[in-house]
């Protein structure tokens, strides 16, 4: 793929390498092998984000997870401000 | 941001993590996971592993904690990311990140390339654990991480 976000190799002792790229997914974080071509691309691709999704965030409403983060921050910044641990 | 590396290691669990990395309990901090290898340095044998790579909310209970050792001898150790290896009680969560089936013989290595890193949020507690949900041979296991401290 144009601009992988990662590549992964596995080395066995039966046969060659098996080597891919892997995107990871703007909205949830998680890690997907790209076959090349001819295999289809999986996942969708975000055109608010302007990147790759996985399956399971395809086709579901925009959720950066830059904005995820932020947001798990926060809650733990508030729970420890009230005495929380 | 420093780049620290850690092995974590256990007897192979259907239900135990090998290894977590969480945000300490406090003065937390991001780290950016960019380099994982898994295998087994067990006696060679054809048993079907599933490695996952799944977020976590709790550290759960660490068997012992390996110390992240900084890969530039300048920098001073991590205490923001605390390692866990061997867990007797389970980090909570359940969401999967990476799934890879792997013969015990193998072994897999996983790269990020800038922007593609698995995140550890500064939430104490917070982060990401290695789990084999199969394992065809409770033998010993071992993943390898590096993350950067942000
Ligand atoms: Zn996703
Ligand atoms: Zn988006």
């Amino acid at each position: 793929m144009r601009r992988p976000q990662g590549y992964l190799i596995i080395t066995s002792p039966y046969g060659a390498d098996l080597e891919c790229d892997t995107f990871t997914c703007v909205h949830c974080n998680t890690i997907v092998p790209v076959q090349p071509a001819p295999a289809p691309m999986p996942g969708g691709f975000c055109g608010m984000c302007r990147s790759f999704v996985c399956d399971s965030c395809a086709d579901k409403e925009c959720t950066p997870f830059e904005k995820q983060l932020e947001a798990w921050e926060a809650k733990d910044r508030a729970r420890r401000s009230m005495g929380f641990k | 941001m420093a780049k620290f590396g850690v092995t974590m290691q256990r007897t192979a669990s259907t239900t135990l993590a090998t290894g977590s990395l969480t945000a300490a309990a406090s003065s937390m901090r991001r780290a950016k996971v960019y380099d994982l290898m898994f295998g087994s340095e067990a006696t060679p044998a054809d048993n079907a592993f599933l490695w996952q790579v799944q977020r976590c909310t709790t550290a759960g209970t660490a068997g012992t904690n390996p110390t992240p050792l900084a890969l530039d001898s300048a920098d001073s150790l991590a205490t923001t990311i605390v390692a866990g290896q061997a867990h007797t009680v389970d980090p909570t969560g359940a969401t999967v990140l990476m799934s890879i089936g792997l013969n015990q013989r193998a072994t897999f290595r996983w790269v990020a390339a800038p922007g593609g890193e698995l995140v550890i949020p500064a939430t104490a507690s917070n982060g990401i654990k290695f789990e084999t949900p199969t394992a065809g041979g409770l033998v010993s296991v071992t993943v390898t991480a590096h993350f950067d401290e942000q």
